[in-house]
């Protein structure tokens, strides 16, 4: 998680970032560097943690997405990865094995999908979805499914090469 | 392939939008000519998450699979989630799933947000001794 240790267990759900060498370096090292770079991902990332599902919604991530990727390394992939493990509920990851999925789904072509605009357009897309627009259901696991239900997308267009390398 | 619905099937149709059970008519319609084709084939839900899956379940585990996956309501969107579920545990063998196995995307999603949450400024390699502070 975030390039940081827990024993065995594996995240590479969501994008996996043992390739993302520079932003592990971010995470693991103390630098001022790198702390200055960590204050301005986590201040993005935090700008929408309590932000409400509105029509501004959108913009602010859209925004948030921009911030987050202008740091070196910290590309579309890993950038989504952060902001949908911090919205789950709203945020989608766009990665090279779920770009085409995603277009797929959503009409937006992958080139757009990657730049803010698309991924603005793309939470546009997922909050007029029948699907994320259902009530919270009342009882346990339906109800975690549906607090996660926007990042959980990747399960229907993530490629699998991670988990097929270390399955 | 073309369809004509009469007055009676076209109410029900639009009732069933409104519900939120599909995300349009032609959602709706490719659905029901799929389940007419293909009777076995049934509700996702039918088929609990990791039984006997068949051939044609385990290719739903690609993304290609998304072109029927259409994600209309809310109970089909986590009926599909279920189908992913399945073969991927039966493909990783048990080590990665949708929101069951060793790892998944629910687990992952659940150990991020302590860490998402808490100042960055404190990071260490040690991430469980860090979470506990």
């Amino acid at each position: 998680m975030l390039g940081l240790i827990d024993g065995a267990a594996d995240y590479g759900h969501l994008g996996a970032m043992g390739a993302a060498r520079t932003v592990k370096h971010v995470f693991l090292n103390v630098t001022a560097d790198n702390l200055e770079t960590r204050q301005t991902i986590h201040e993005a990332v935090n700008s929408i943690m309590a932000q409400a599902l509105d029509a501004s919604f959108p913009r602010r991530a859209r925004r948030a997405y921009e911030i987050v990727r202008q740091s070196r390394g910290f590309g579309t992939g890993i950038s989504t990865r952060l902001l949908a493990l911090a919205r789950p509920d709203i945020l989608v990851v766009v990665n090279g094995e779920s770009v085409g999925g995603l277009a797929e789904l959503s009409g937006i072509a992958p080139s757009r999908l990657k730049k803010p605009a698309g991924y603005e357009g793309l939470i546009e897309w997922t909050m007029g979805r029948p699907w994320w627009r259902a009530q919270a259901p009342d009882t346990q696991p339906d109800r975690e499914l549906w607090l996660y239900r926007a990042a959980l997308i990747d399960a229907f267009v993530y490629g699998g090469n991670h988990f097929r390398k270390h399955s | 392939m073309n369809v004509t619905l009469t007055g009676e099937g076209a109410k029900l149709l639009t009732e069933l939008i409104e519900r939120g059970d599909f995300a349009d008519p032609a959602d709706a319609i490719e659905k029901a000519l799929r389940a007419l084709l293909n009777p076995r084939s049934g509700s996702p839900n039918k088929e609990p998450a990791g039984s006997g899956l068949s051939a044609a379940r385990v290719q739903k585990c690609r993304p290609e699979a998304v072109a029927v996956a259409k994600l209309g309501s809310w109970p089909a969107f986590v009926a599909e989630l279920q189908i992913r579920n399945g073969c991927w545990l039966k493909e990783y063998k048990d080590k990665f799933g949708v929101f069951s196995g060793t790892n998944s995307y629910v687990s992952t999603i659940r150990a991020a947000q302590p860490i998402i949450q808490k100042l960055w400024t404190n990071l260490t390699k040690r991430r469980l001794e860090y979470c506990s502070d």
